[in-house]
């Protein structure tokens, strides 16, 4: 009996813990027929999140994008890197691909729809073909979870699109040669080394030498604009 | 006693007739594997087979793409033909041709001293068009109209060797780079001729099987799109007349 009632004390002192954990990190209090979650849950999946400000809503999935560019971008976080880009998302993507079209759009006087429209052509298709390239060859990935990478990674062209626009116009060509070229090689290891882990060994260059085409073209693109 | 001795003998009988048969459970459940859904040529599994090669593989084959009158490639790719060369070659060769045609046409303006250079987008697409068609479509004609003669050579195989054949155009691209008229209509020419020849060689055996009238059709059919090809790039991508467009 007593050795009932332990438990049951244990138990039940571990529902208030949670409950003000719960209570402490959003402003409404969660719904009264969800379930409280067991205690080192993440309190995030049960929140209630349609009664929170809008502007809360846009800095955490903010935040989430700034997040995957740190891990996507920097070359010496190798090993976390698999781990958070397991859950994809196509917001970040869908951003840098705006941006860089706008941006190419801006600099162009003659035909700023058609550069536009073919940006954005280029890099969703070029995604998709990629990815399907690495699935054809035995890589094991999801198929957007590819094409987060690769877009996630067009942010170091876009870096270098906004530095080309911002120099003055008579820059010798060497100098934007060498920008465009920074950015591309930027690019090029950050995917690589995500779609170089898809397939094997034997078959990398094959895995690889798309992904580098991909980025050349944009490269191209930013460079001749 | 009687009853004891059935519940021991059950298992063990289970276990025996499970022993039998299980290899061709086994099997069963493998055929479901690998098996192609109906309409095979829509789905994903249909193409990994095209996809099983090497990247050393690969290199093997683009270096024998070179040498037109040789037998290795045909050895090679005896029952492995791939659609990885294929498609990344000719996707490169897009590329290359657009960038080659702008910068051709970047230096003829600079040259003939007409007004400010403004790149051409439109050499992407006419590119995609004019080489996927001579890399897809004109080999699926040709089998098409090889399997009508009778002879048993598949699609993927001639889609494989005229994708490979056209590798040798991505040097003459840049060799043209060269503002040399002459120099470019032989260099596009030398392109098509080497084309050409590794098509018919990796042919051969096939039109072995077909009497003279047959071989001459699709020999004639085969040389006239190779002429269409050479005039097509070397008119389209570098030379002044067709790619200065307002």
């Amino acid at each position: 009996m007593a050795d009932l009632e332990g438990r049951i004390n244990l138990v039940g002192s571990n529902q208030p813990g949670s409950h003000m954990q719960a209570f402490s990190s959003s402003d409404a209090p969660p719904a009264p027929n969800l379930p409280l979650p067991p205690p080192g849950a993440p309190v995030r999946a049960y929140e209630n999140t349609l009664n929170e400000p809008i502007s809360e809503t846009i800095m955490r999935d903010l935040r989430m994008i700034g997040y995957k560019l740190k891990y996507v971008l920097n070359p010496k976080m190798r090993e976390e890197r698999a781990q958070k880009l397991r859950d994809w998302d196509l917001w970040g993507p869908l951003i840098l691909c705006l941006f860089l079209a706008m941006i190419l759009s801006f600099q162009d006087k003659t035909q700023p729809e058609s550069i536009f429209g073919t940006i954005f052509v280029i890099i969703w298709a070029g995604a998709f073909i990629v990815t399907m390239n690495a699935k054809l060859l035995g890589g094991s990935t999801s198929f957007f979870q590819s094409v987060c990478v690769l877009g996630y990674c067009v942010f170091p062209l876009d870096l270098a699109a906004l530095t080309l626009w911002f120099l003055p116009r008579d820059t010798p060509f060497l100098i934007r040669l060498a920008i465009v070229g920074l950015g591309f090689a930027w690019s090029t290891m950050s995917s690589v080394a995500f779609m170089g882990a898809l397939v094997t060994d034997e078959k990398k260059v094959l895995g690889v030498y798309p992904v580098f085409l991909f980025y050349l073209f944009l490269a191209w693109f930013v460079l001749i604009v | 006693m009687t009853t004891e001795m059935k519940n021991l003998k059950e298992p063990l009988i289970q276990a025996a007739i499970a022993d039998i048969a299980a290899p061709t459970i086994q099997k069963k459940k493998k055929k479901k594997k690998d098996e192609v859904p109906l309409c095979g040529i829509l789905s994903l599994k249909y193409y990994r087979q095209f996809f099983k090669i090497t990247s050393a593989d690969v290199g093997t084959r683009i270096k024998y793409a070179f040498v037109p009158f040789s037998n290795k490639f045909a050895e090679h790719t005896e029952d492995s033909a791939d659609l990885w060369g294929p498609f990344w070659i000719q996707t490169t060769l897009i590329f290359v041709l657009a960038v080659c045609a702008n910068i051709t046409r970047f230096l003829k303006i600079k040259t003939e001293k007409l007004d400010d250079f403004k790149y051409e987008l439109n050499f992407v697409p006419a590119a995609a068009g004019a080489v996927y068609f001579f890399g897809f479509i004109y080999p699926l004609l040709l089998t098409l109209l090889m399997k009508c003669f009778g002879s048993k050579g598949g699609f993927i195989q001639t889609i494989c060797v005229m994708g490979y054949g056209m590798v040798v155009f991505i040097p003459v691209c840049f060799l043209c780079l060269i503002q040399h008229d002459k120099l470019q209509w032989a260099l596009v020419g030398y392109g098509g001729i080497n084309s050409a020849l590794f098509l018919f060689n990796n042919l051969a055996n096939d039109m072995r099987r077909m009497n003279q009238s047959q071989r001459f059709v699709i020999l004639a059919f085969a040389f006239a799109v190779q002429v269409a090809l050479i005039i097509t790039f070397k008119l389209k991508f570098f030379d002044i007349f067709f790619a200065y467009k307002s």
